[in-house]
């Protein structure tokens, strides 16, 4: 029954505390693999 | 029959050429039966499209992905057999795609440097697997088709290039109003698509009335030490992170007709991300023949050189569970 409070909040502002439940599967069980000759094994430049 | 089932696991190894992506599947895909591979993949297409989606389309793959499924080879000559594939359906061939899977069945153990065949569902693919993970293959012809042809393409103003077949149809333009640059993605595939879209609003296709589903752009290389560097938009919207092997052989094919290339002569194509392919072609003497096609266009055979690098060994897992076990909802 707090309210929310903090900087730029507006005093009144109602606080909630949510929860969120969702499903996840796994989709591959992976080596991955850093040649060292490999110019993007960093990854791609930025 | 049409199969609506996936096996709960199949093993995969990644690679990237130039940057793009292979997806080679091992173990674990659908019994295609013996024959010509083009029989094969019609199989693949008519019976077991389920695995296509379930591999390659997210949450498991990506729209940038080819998917390359190892079979066994007609020809016993052959090395190895592969039919390729991605988000939207089903290839005859694959630049980078069979560079990937050169180094792939290297990396297995299953082939070593020197000359390979390769069987596809569009005929036999010569290849030649290079020392430290090079590979070159050999394109079929490529030719252009129209030089200078302009287009009145809508908040950009007039854009003149060329049309050449290189693998696929291709426009060539040179001089895109951005720097071919990573941070300028977004503008440059909205400028490319819209290219796209003026060709086929102004009947400008391919021969046999083909439309042109890749538009290259060209600038200066970034490295002194190339030739040219572009920025290809491929069908599905996605750009190549490579430099092309079908853009490549098509700009060969523009270069050849100018009278700016030799046979024989090296042309180093640098991609959006710095990676090079190198390309070369050699002339058989005949010319582009087929229905709509000029007399006297120039026909060339390519070659492309570039390099893969395998970045992961895979089972990828299908819970009967999961609700995208077959591939996100098109």
């Amino acid at each position: 029954m707090t309210e929310a409070a903090g900087n730029g909040i507006p005093p009144g502002a109602k606080k909630i505390i949510p929860t969120v439940t969702g499903s996840a599967y796994v989709t591959a069980e992976c080596t991955l693999i850093f040649d060292p000759a490999d110019p993007f094994r960093l990854g791609v430049p930025e | 029959m049409v199969n609506t089932q996936i096996p709960l696991r199949l093993d995969v190894v990644d690679s990237h050429t130039a940057g793009e992506p292979t997806r080679c599947v091992l173990a674990g895909g659908p019994h295609l039966g013996f024959g010509p591979l083009a029989d094969r993949l019609e199989r693949l297409r008519a019976h077991h499209d389920v695995y296509r989606r379930a591999i390659l389309c997210e949450p498991r793959g990506s729209d940038v992905l080819v998917g390359a499924f190892l079979v066994e080879p007609v020809d016993p000559a052959c090395a190895a057999g592969v039919i390729f594939f991605n988000n939207a359906g089903y290839l005859g061939m694959c630049g980078h795609g069979m560079i990937g899977v050169a180094v792939t069945l290297a990396h297995l153990g299953r082939i070593e440097p020197g000359e390979h065949l390769i069987d596809t569902p569009v005929g036999t693919v010569r290849i030649e697997l290079h020392p430290g993970n090079r590979v070159t293959i050999r394109n079929v012809p490529a030719y252009r088709y129209h030089a200078g042809v302009t287009v009145e393409v809508p908040g950009y103003g007039t854009v003149t290039g060329d049309v050449a077949w290189g693998g696929n149809w291709f426009f060539l333009v040179g001089g895109p109003p951005f720097p071919l640059t990573l941070d300028q993605v977004e503008p440059l595939t909205a400028y490319a698509w819209e290219i796209r879209r003026a060709l086929a609003a102004a009947g400008v296709t391919g021969a046999n009335g083909a439309e042109i589903d890749h538009i290259e752009l060209f600038t200066p290389a970034h490295d002194p030490a190339n030739d040219s560097r572009n920025f290809v938009l491929c069908p599905g919207k996605a750009y190549d992170r490579s430099p092309c092997g079908t853009g490549t052989s098509a700009k060969m094919a523009c270069l050849a007709a100018d009278g700016h290339l030799e046979p024989g002569q090296p042309w180093l194509q640098e991609g959006i991300l710095g990676s090079v392919f190198e390309g070369s072609y050699h002339c058989d003497g005949s010319e582009a023949a087929g229905n709509g096609i000029p007399p006297g266009a120039k026909k060339i055979i390519p070659t492309v050189t570039g390099s893969a690098y395998v970045t992961a060994e895979c089972t990828l897992i299908f819970d009967p569970a999961d609700p995208f076990r077959l591939g996100v909802p098109e």
